[in-house]
Parts: structure tokens; sequence; C-alpha cells
């Protein structure tokens, strides 16, 4: 039965050892090995007069009649944090170290969605609302001001850029 | 070590912490209960890994757990829509067998295996959450442990041909115990006090003490108000008030492995957590619901010790003063086998 006990127990320390580095000893990629990883989750501090930025995704077909679309994740075929990342680059407001090169990346790849999605789109367009927190927090009467960000579709896409859409 | 020729022995309260003996019915209701939650409340939906198994192959990136259980296909394989579906019946099944206790010991491996296939498949997408891991890990524990000797179909047959295993015992109430019933209970409240120190290291580390200032947990609300429509955004301007939600909160995640170590304090513990997660998902829809029911890893410190132990002792008082009759009065062996008992054991 001792050898069990011993068995069991390094079961035991290893599952802890590397939960604890996983958890706590943060020198490596974050989630490389889930389900053992770290909660940094809602860990930043925030202070009055900072912003919070959110972006919507539209599409502008080509006929002026046709409404624009607000368009999700599952729309554009992405993961939802994956979509927010790249809306992200593409509106030019995320972190500094974005670089021009980057914005126009983004906002390449998101055409590309779009045309997989429909011929008849001219333009894309993020509507960026911002929300200004203030000394007492932020209340619905608080500042909100809104960005529009519009690029045009490039007509004519290789046949590879189209798989996107495509389903298996 | 000593150099005698005696056996070594474990520290004693290495032992007594993993090893006490507890009956595996315990463990059985951990089972029953993480099992049926996760097969019932939580599988992933099978139309969203058909949708998944659509979307473009650039961006599939598959984390260490899903290329290791698709390495018999070859390494970083990505999953087709037949073999997900194939996965998720697997799941279903061994679920469903899991809880039955029907050959446990394979379907809770199955059930483990095809749950982390599907979640990490999930994952796979850049859609990372901190919801499943927990149950996940919880799930594999479970898989190598004994959880399947008692309160199953397999124990009943075992029953019928009056098998015992090694370091098990059956106490005058008909239950078996042993001393290998505890400690996949003992490793998983371990696992939640390093997941919630991690978060409060995180909190200290990234943030530091303007964490605590109320304008932080106010951000997150308007964020999460935003793009989820939850309802805590209409409380983003009630500074004092979140400053002591922020403290509180934070006291929880540091303080947790006082539920371990004082286990008369697990029940109160337990309590704070099932307000704090349902607080979380009223403000934030944060739906921590896995973690709400992993908290039964807990079960024998809440058999022992919660308020429900403390009333029918009060009962059992009161009905012997009334009139005692044989067996009447004498309290049940929870509340006989808790109290005196305390402390790192």
């Amino acid at each position: 039965m001792i050898l069990r006990k011993l068995g069991v127990l390094g079961f035991c320390a290893g599952m802890l050892l590397f939960q604890v580095y996983t958890g706590l000893v943060e020198t490596w990629d974050g989630d490389w090995y889930w389900p053992f990883f770290d909660y940094p989750m809602y860990s930043s501090a925030h202070h009055p007069g900072d912003i919070y930025r959110y972006a919507e995704l539209r599409s502008i077909p080509c006929d002026p009649n046709e409404p624009p679309e607000v368009l999700d994740d599952r729309d554009v075929r992405l993961t939802r944090f994956r979509l927010y990342a790249v809306m992200d680059r593409a509106s030019g407001l995320a972190a500094a170290s974005v670089d021009e090169t980057a914005v126009r990346d983004a906002r390449r790849f998101l055409s590309r969605l779009l045309r997989a999605r429909s011929d008849d789109l001219c333009a894309a367009e993020l509507q960026i609302r911002a929300y200004h927190l203030g000394e007492d927090g932020y209340a619905s009467t608080s500042a909100t001001d809104s960005t529009v960000v519009r690029w045009t579709l490039e007509p004519g896409f290789a046949p590879a850029d189209r798989h996107l859409g495509d389903t298996r | 070590m000593t150099g005698r020729a005696t056996r070594p022995r474990l520290p004693e309260a290495l032992d007594d912490h993993f090893f006490e003996p507890m009956s595996l019915r315990r463990l059985a209701i951990f089972r029953i209960v993480v099992v049926a939650a996760q097969l019932l409340l939580f599988l992933p939906e099978l139309d969203y890994q058909m949708w998944l198994a659509s979307i473009d192959d650039s961006l599939f990136m598959p984390r260490a757990a899903l290329r290791v259980l698709m390495s018999p296909f070859g390494w970083a394989v990505r999953p087709d829509a037949a073999f997900l579906q194939m996965v998720w019946g697997a799941a279903v099944v061994s679920g469903v067998a899991a809880v039955a206790g029907l050959y446990s010991r394979i379907s809770l491996f199955v059930f483990a295996a095809a749950n982390t296939l599907l979640i990490g498949h999930t994952y796979a997408y850049e859609e990372i959450h901190h919801t499943e891991s927990l149950i996940v890990i919880a799930l594999w524990i479970l898989a190598f442990s004994r959880a399947g000797e008692a309160l199953s179909l397999d124990a009943l047959g075992r029953r019928r041909k009056a098998v015992r295993g090694p370091g098990r015992a059956e106490d005058a109430g008909g239950e078996v115990r042993s001393d290998f019933a505890r400690w996949p209970l003992r490793l998983m409240q371990w696992m939640m006090v390093l997941a919630y120190l991690s978060a409060a290291v995180s909190k200290l580390k990234h943030g530091g003490l303007d964490w605590f200032n109320g304008h932080t947990l106010a951000y997150f609300l308007v964020q999460d108000g935003v793009r989820k429509g939850a309802m805590g955004i209409a409380v983003a301007d009630q500074i004092e008030l979140l400053v002591v939600l922020s403290i509180f909160a934070f006291l929880f995640e540091a303080t947790f492995a006082a539920a371990v170590l004082v286990p008369r304090s697990a029940w109160m513990y337990v309590a704070w957590g099932l307000g704090l997660h349902l607080g979380i998902y009223v403000l934030q829809e944060a739906p921590f619901f896995q973690w709400m029911v992993l908290y039964a890893c807990f079960v024998d410190e809440l058999l022992r010790y919660g308020p429900g132990v403390r009333v029918r002792a009060w009962l059992a008082r009161r009905t012997s003063a009334v009139g005692p009759a044989a067996g009447v009065g004498s309290p049940p062996s929870e509340v006989a086998d808790g109290i005196g008992r305390s402390g790192l054991h």
C-alpha cells in the first residue's frame, strides 16, 4: 500500500507543480499547456480618463439603396475573440505598437472575409464607439463618441482568397 | 533516511491529509455531480463544433492537449466534422455510463478524453476561456481514482461477488471506506486554490493597488455591458460600492486555501464562492458555473461541518430530550465523524 500511496502522491505533486508553473510563473506562451494555465483576466488597472472602445463591423453594399449590414463573428466565419482582435488592429486605434502595415493587413483580411460572403459589397466600415471613464465611473449620461473608419473593398480576389467562406 | 531496515513511512500529516480513510460514497457523489453537470450542462455543442470544422485552415492553431490527443493521426492534425461527430457521440455514451458507474474506469477515461478533445478543438481558433479548464482537470483526476467503486452499477456487481480491494474497510453503517477515497477531492481542492491564487497574484502584479480603485471594476463593467449586454454597466458609477466589491473578490481569491486548511471554514468559502460567481454572472455575464459545480469537491467537509450538520445535531438533541427511544437521539454518523476534528487532516 505504501508504494501505491507514493504513486498517488507523485501524481498529485506533478499536477500541482504543473499548475504552479503555468499559473504563477509566466515565462512562456500562456495557453499552450491548457487545461493548465494562468488566470490573468480582468487584472489590469484602470483610472479616470480611460476609454473603452467597441468596434462594430459593417458591410456596405454597392447598391446605394441597400442598407449596411452589421456583421458578427459567425457571419464572417471567425471566432469572437479573433474578430475583436482583427477589428482592433484594423481600426488603427489599438496599441501604439500596431503599425500601418498591420492595419493594412487587418483590413485586407476583413475585406477577404466580406468578399467571400458576397460579391455585391463595395466597402467595409468599422463603427467605433468610445466610452469615457470619468471621476465618478461611467454612467449612461457620460460622454460617448463615435468614429467611423471606412475602406473600399478591392475588386477581383484570387481564387485562393475565396476559400475562407467555403463549407467543408 | 535513518538507515534502518524498516519500511519508510510517509510524513504523518501528508498521509492524513491525502489518505485519511473516507467513505467511497463521498467520492462517488463528486463523480456523479461533476460528470452529470458536464454531460447535461457544459458539453460542447455539436453544431458549434461542426461550424468550427468548416472555417479556414489557416485559423487552426491547436494547443498541446489537442495535439497529443490527435497524435495517433499525426502531429497538429485537424479533426474533421465526421471525427468530431464520433467523439461527441462517445462523450455522450461514456458520460451516461460514468454517471451510472458502468465500466467506470473506462467510461471516465473516454469521457475525459472526449471532452478535452472537443474543448481543445474550440480553443484551437483563438477562442480561449477560463471556465472549462478546471472541470477538464477534474474529469482526468476522476478517471485515475476509485470514483466508480460506490453508488455505481460496478459496485452493485462487485457487492454480489463480495470482492474487497486493498485499503478498504466497511464501517458500521455498511459504507465502504478507503484510504484512497480522499486524495482526488484533496487534489481538486488544491487545484482550485492555485487557480484562485493565480487570479489574485495577477491582479497585484498587473494592476497593483490601483486595481482596487473602483474605476478598474467600472471599466470592466462597461466592457462587458457593451459587448454582452451585461447589466453591471448600470452600477459603473457607484465607485465606493465597486471598491468594496473589488476587495471582496480579491480576499476570496487570495485566502481560498483556508477552505482546505481549516475544514470547518469550507462551507463558508463555498457559500462565498457561490455568491461571488453568481454576482459576477449577473453583473458581467461571465459564466463560471463549472467552478460552482466543482465546489462539490468539498463534499466531505460540507457533510461534516456544514450548517446542515448542526441543524441535524440540534434536532437529534431535541428528540432525545423529548423522549429517547432505541436508536433515536444518536447523531448521524457524519456528525459523530466530524465533531472534535479540525485543522489539517
